[in-house]
């Protein structure tokens, strides 16, 4: 525990701009959302501790986007990262942690079950995960979902 | 090793009486300030409909009830849909709700789970005619 | 779909769940098992998928209290904390002090019978139904001490915006410690027979081993995960409403098995009375809201997006609500602990045998039951036979298809 680690900031530089929310211990930053493999992978290699609390994708029906958040918590630091990364919602791709952080699958799974973001890489997708059988091709969490 | 100790609690227990109650006959008397049946004082509504608004289960609905001459919207508490969570108790501008720690009453009639006006007002005016 | 070593011929599936009359939730495990040891495992869910997130959209925010705190029957406070904690992160309220430690007791209350249901329960499943029954008996004291604070013994509806829904009287306070203090010594007579009984040592001591890098890797949380010596805990690393002003310490052990899980949950049982303790002997005097009256409460919510965290009994709970600046949340993300301990916790089932499923499953808090048909796998002519439970005790048949 008593080993130094950098600074959050040094780590990430070259990905954005690492700002805190209102809490002391909470950060997040915005990226593209092709770098969250690398991202991921480099937070685990300089930190080693880092677990992933969810993956929250939020639809924003206006500006056409899914918000992906992904909710790390890295543990020697004490620090809650949240990394946002926006992707269009007609082609809602983005890829997955699964192989680096086998944490993500489950969160994954939710997250294709009810939003329907296609996580490449992931072999564990499957529909339906906790919606019933018959509301397979459907992904009740976008805004233009409607109840039948 | 621990068998013997396991064994003592068993054999103490085994001359007390049941902790469990069957409810009914026997019952669990709630605390002072249990969460229970609600009444809606009609006298004191202000017909407001806050509580209808507010309520998260969706147990209460405005009702329009033939007061004297004039037609106003009075609360119906459907006992099978609310949860006791006493946000209508919290929000009500004029304190209209009377609380109770009364438990709610298991029955299989739909009516005994129902607490509307109407019957309120009908015996307020039988009341007042009978004296 | 068979993942087994293909040079064994038979692999046998069994359905395991998904109703279980002893715990919540109904939840189905595909074990797929050679002879006795289990060789892949895996999860089937959402037979209880009651479309929460989706309702909590078109629900206000002050509906959503109480919608949350439905989610979960055992910890339904911690669930109202999470989310009033995400709102406040939200508006930029502050919690008056007085709210913030009834908070905590309301909390650790809840923390004491969630852990002493789990570690009754582990005992039924190991078939030691004494330990059971004494357990229950004395979780129900706790029960009652939740129904003396909040006003109903199972659903608290404790926490509001900006603080606490009711207030606790003075004259509740020798009650409520002279329950804890009957809980404590119970609690000790109960940890002797956990730390020294054979036959729960022999049962949960070494089985469903995750060791300290693997628990982190697959992102478990709570008693789990600090089971395998991880000193996570967000009352620790993130703390919220008076854990900063209380002091308690993280129980935490490096075997990683069962039993060890379940040492963990005994020794916060203590940490949480202690806890209860000090709330009540240190109460601050004040409001227990920021505004006059409940009635005060701000009707307008700005845009913007607010995280709770809370340490539920099993985990790290998170609430992400996300607000257009409407009287109804944009958009209600939460993540049960549940979630990840059981899907994500199913690599410990791999190599253990059968019997020890339960006992594993249990450990991390839900529980299972079996079903009345298993499936027999033919990985060489990859096919499916179905065969009802009393063909299987016919052993003619069994050999015929065996052969």
């Amino acid at each position: 525990m008593n080993r130094s680690f950098p600074n959050l900031n040094d780590v990430l530089r070259e990905y954005g701009e690492v700002k805190p929310y209102r809490r002391s211990n909470r950060y997040h930053i915005e990226v593209d959302p092709k770098s969250i493999r690398s991202i991921v992978k480099k937070l685990l290699e300089v930190y080693g501790d880092v677990y992933i609390s969810t993956i929250t994708p939020v639809d924003y029906l206006k500006d056409g986007v899914i918000e992906v958040n992904y909710e790390l918590e890295i543990l020697p630091l004490n620090v809650f990262l949240v990394v946002k990364t926006k992707i269009p919602r007609n082609k809602a791709e983005i890829d997955s942690l699964v192989d680096i952080l086998p944490g993500a699958k489950v969160l994954e799974q939710e997250a294709y079950d009810l939003m329907g973001v296609v996580f490449k890489g992931n072999p564990y997708l499957r529909k339906p995960f906790l919606l019933p059988e018959e509301m397979a091709n459907e992904t009740p969490l976008r805004k233009d979902w409607k109840p039948k | 090793m621990s068998l013997p100790k396991i064994l003592g609690d068993t054999l103490k227990n085994l001359f007390k009486k049941p902790i469990t109650l069957m409810e009914p006959p026997e019952k669990i008397e709630p605390v002072e300030d249990y969460r229970g049946i609600h009444r809606v004082d009609y006298d004191k509504c202000i017909s407001c409909s806050l509580c209808a608004i507010e309520c998260p289960a969706l147990a209460i609905t405005m009702v329009p009830i033939q007061v004297g001459d004039k037609k106003k919207r009075y609360p119906k508490i459907d006992y099978g849909k609310c949860v006791f969570c006493y946000r209508c108790v919290e929000v009500c501008p004029v304190d209209a709700y009377i609380v109770s720690n009364k438990k709610p009453q298991e029955d299989t009639k739909r009516v005994m789970i129902l607490y509307s006006p109407e019957e309120w007002f009908k015996k307020k005016t039988s009341k007042s005619t009978s004296s | 779909m068979v993942t087994a070593n293909s040079d064994e011929k038979y692999v046998v599936e069994i359905p395991v769940g998904p109703q279980h009359p002893a715990l919540h939730e109904p939840i189905s495990l595909r074990l797929k098992v050679e002879g006795e040891q289990v060789v892949d495992a895996h999860v089937v869910s959402g037979y209880n998928h009651r479309g929460i997130e989706w309702l909590a959209e078109r629900k206000t925010f002050y509906q959503d209290i109480f919608l949350v705190a439905r989610t979960c029957g055992i910890c339904n406070a911690v669930h109202g904390a999470a989310y009033v904690q995400a709102v406040e992160d939200l508006m930029g309220i502050e919690v008056p002090p007085r709210a913030k430690y009834l908070r905590v007791l309301v909390m650790e209350l809840e923390r004491i019978h969630s852990h002493m249901l789990v570690l009754a329960v582990l005992a039924e499943v190991l078939g030691f139904d004494t330990l059971f029954m004494l357990m229950m008996r004395d979780r129900e004291r706790v029960m009652y001490l939740k129904e003396l604070v909040t006003g109903n013994r199972v659903h608290a509806d404790f926490m509001f915006i900006g603080g606490v829904r009711r207030d606790l009287p003075s004259d509740k306070k020798d009650k409520i410690l002279k329950h804890i203090n009957y809980i404590e010594e119970r609690m000790k007579h109960y940890e002797k027979i956990w730390a020294e009984d054979p036959i729960i040592l022999k049962r949960t001591q070494g089985v469903g081993v995750a060791s300290r890098s693997q628990a982190l890797l697959h992102s478990l949380v709570g008693p789990v995960v600090r089971g395998s010596g991880v000193r996570s805990d967000i009352r620790l690393i993130d703390p919220y409403d008076a854990y900063d002003e209380i002091p308690f310490n993280v129980v935490t052990r490096d075997e990683g098995d069962t039993w060890a899980r379940m040492m963990v949950r005994i020794g916060e049982i203590y940490e949480s009375i202690n806890m209860v303790k000090y709330v009540l002997e240190h109460l601050p005097s004040g409001p227990i809201i920021p505004w006059k009256t409940i009635k005060a409460a701000p009707r307008r919510f700005p845009i913007g997006e607010g995280i709770g965290r809370v340490e539920a009994p099993r985990g790290e709970l998170l609430y992400h609500v996300v607000s257009d600046g409407k009287p109804k949340p944009y958009r209600v993300k939460i993540r049960t602990p549940s979630l990840l301990n059981i899907h994500n916790g199913v690599f410990m089932m791999l190599d253990q045998y059968i019997a020890d499923i339960p006992a594993i499953f249990a450990s991390f808090d839900p529980c299972i039951s079996c079903m009345e048909r298993v499936i027999v796998v033919d990985n060489k002519n990859n096919r499916v036979l179905r065969i009802p439970w009393r063909k299987l005790a016919d052993r003619e048949y069994v050999e015929k298809i065996f052969r």
